[in-house]
């Protein structure tokens, strides 16, 4: 099956080639403008099907995922010539890079189609969507509607591609097929270990855990008010959403009665200890895949406990961070972990122990309105995207609260294994020619090279005669 | 649209293509080249039958020319069909596709 599927990939791949840049444009447009028709539509599949999250949030997703995301890339050139530095003589030439294999989370399904699909579209490449199984037809819809918008904007037959099943031999089969170009994988820790161990180039994005530092500088009403609207985002499921809320003991009432009156429900400690129980697998070390993108009630039934009605968000008093602690660890649902310390310092290594704790190189969030501050928090923290009074779920994505590339796919660089902090976009999957024309370095035309054979001229006489300044 | 030529000597149907061979010209073509094929496929000759393309003026190709050069070639056998004349772009796209070797494009 991946033979068949790979070779219609490649010929389409062959012939967007001839496209220029109006053709390309062209196209993106147009399924830029199917998507955003039908972002309603996959939003209630995607909700219905998975049973994750609040359709009307996916909708806010699909119309980023597709109006956003082409507003960042409508004007990028990603065909022919991209630059040009006269002086310096060098050119430099976008080329396709080939089938890109688009792994899909269940967590923002159609979202992550179209979001993808649009990217390998402006690049030229095409793609082949590999479907998580509980979203098999929401993504199948996706997919019909920008293939068919593209293939009437004169796009390549099979430039998009479904997988018609989805298992993990299939996805494999695909992953370390030698003629697949790249994998733009979204997943779990699991999934995109095992993309960058295929033999393929691979673009992945691991899991997050966010700490959001609350600075006693911080505008503290605006903060939480910030902090409720990203957490209840889509119930959550959005790996850049905040996972634990940490500030000096001087504020914490503060912070705490504000969480209180907007509708957030600190947890009594028998009650923490059930939701832990229901939130994490601890045989397996990872969130509990039936509380992903659920609402406060029915995780309080789950747990067996009573919160007040119109609950937003459970709060959760935790004093240690580690894997014995459940919550101080990546939950994708309206669940956080709050943590007060002595002093600013104490407050930042927490930050740190939780920033290391599954979400090396992910996300971090300020709120402050102390500039040294925020720049001590951003230096130490090992984030790919470090939040500054932002909403972290709406704020990693861009576009929304700051002029980020819009996208689903959050690169976290080495600490997660990723090859880029980048939010990744369409310039991430093209391969960049350079023309280089000759611009002789007068330094080293003027030094006299023998003396790099002379043991008695020591490194440092080198480096002074080659600076020399006749 | 296209010309055609038989050369009874070398028993060759050669084809000279104009422009841009998208999807709705390639539709109209494939009847017409695939008739006059099977029609010269039962001919006597002591040569077989070779088809030859000639892109000299073809700007652009879409899947579904390359569906009939490759339903062609299956005709009259891989080494009796060749596509000739390919400006660069489009011999890239034949190499990237991975059928420059099996539909001998030059």
């Amino acid at each position: 099956m991946a033979d068949e599927i790979l070779d219609k990939a490649i010929l389409a791949g062959a012939l967007f080639h001839q496209f220029d840049q109006e053709q390309t444009d062209f196209i993106v447009k147009k399924v830029f403008e199917a998507g955003f028709e039908n972002r309603i539509k996959l939003a209630k599949m995607a909700a219905n099907e998975t049973g994750l999250g609040v359709w009307q949030h996916k909708v806010i997703k699909n119309a980023v995922a597709t109006q956003l995301v082409y507003e960042s890339i409508k004007n990028e050139k990603t065909v022919g010539v991209i630059s040009e530095n006269i002086r310096d003589g060098i050119v430099e030439i976008a080329q396709p890079i080939g089938p890109v294999f688009g792994i899909i989370p269940i967590t923002n399904p159609t979202s992550t189609v179209l979001f993808k699909i649009l990217i390998s579209l402006k690049s030229r490449n095409p793609i082949i969507i590999s479907p998580p199984r509980k979203a098999m037809e929401s993504c199948r819809e996706a997919v019909r509607i920008c293939y068919q918008a593209a293939l009437e904007a004169g796009a390549p037959d099979d430039c998009i591609q479904i997988l018609p099943e989805s298992n993990r031999e299939l996805t494999h089969e695909f992953m370390i097929h030698p003629r697949l170009a790249l994998i733009l994988a979204t997943g779990g820790t699991g999934l995109v270990h095992a993309a960058y161990s295929s033999g393929n180039p691979a673009l992945g994005v691991g899991p997050g855990n966010v700490p959001v530092f609350i600075d006693e500088s911080a505008d503290i009403p605006f903060a939480i008010s910030s902090i409720i609207r990203s957490k209840t985002f889509d119930n959550g499921t959005i790996c850049a959403s905040e996972q634990a809320i940490i500030c000096e003991k001087t504020i914490a009432h503060k912070v705490m009665d504000e969480f209180k009156k907007q509708d957030c429900y600190f947890l009594p400690p028998d009650d923490i200890l059930r939701v832990e129980a229901i939130a994490f697998d601890k045989t397996k070390g990872l969130m509990n895949a039936d509380i992903v993108g659920q609402p406060v009630e029915k995780i309080a039934s789950m747990a067996g406990i009573a919160v007040p009605a119109n609950t937003r968000i459970l709060i959760a008093h935790q004093q240690k961070v580690g894997s014995e602690h459940p919550l101080s660890q990546e939950i994708l649902a309206p669940i956080l972990a709050f943590y007060t310390s002595d002093d600013y310092n104490s407050a930042i290594k927490l930050c740190i122990d939780l920033n290391y704790l599954g979400g090396i190189g992910h996300t971090a969030c300020i709120y402050a309105n102390n500039e040294t501050r925020i720049m001590e928090f951003s230096k130490i923290l090992n984030a790919g995207r470090i939040l500054v009074n932002t909403p972290s779920s709406q704020g990693a994505v861009g576009g929304i609260y700051n002029i980020l590339p819009t996208s689903l796919t959050l690169g976290c660089g080495s600490g997660g294994k990723n090859i880029t902090t980048e939010n990744v976009t369409a310039h991430h999957l093209i391969n960049i020619q350079r023309v280089c024309r000759r611009r002789d370095n007068r330094k080293w035309f003027g030094f006299d090279k023998d003396k790099y054979l002379d043991e008695t001229i020591s490194g440092d006489q080198i480096i002074s005669e080659y600076e020399r300044n006749f | 649209m296209e010309t055609h030529h038989y050369n009874p000597s070398s028993n060759s149907l050669s084809w000279e293509f104009h422009n841009r061979l998208d999807t709705i010209v390639s539709n109209e073509l494939f009847p017409v080249i695939n008739d006059i094929v099977i029609s010269h496929l039962d001919l006597i000759s002591e040569n077989p039958l070779k088809v030859i393309f000639n892109f000299e003026k073809v700007e652009y190709v879409t899947s579904a020319f390359i569906r009939i050069c490759v339903s062609i070639s299956k005709k009259v056998g891989r080494s009796n069909f060749s596509i000739v004349n390919t400006n660069p772009l489009i011999k890239k796209t034949f190499k990237i596709a991975l059928l420059d070797s099996e539909l001998n494009v030059e």
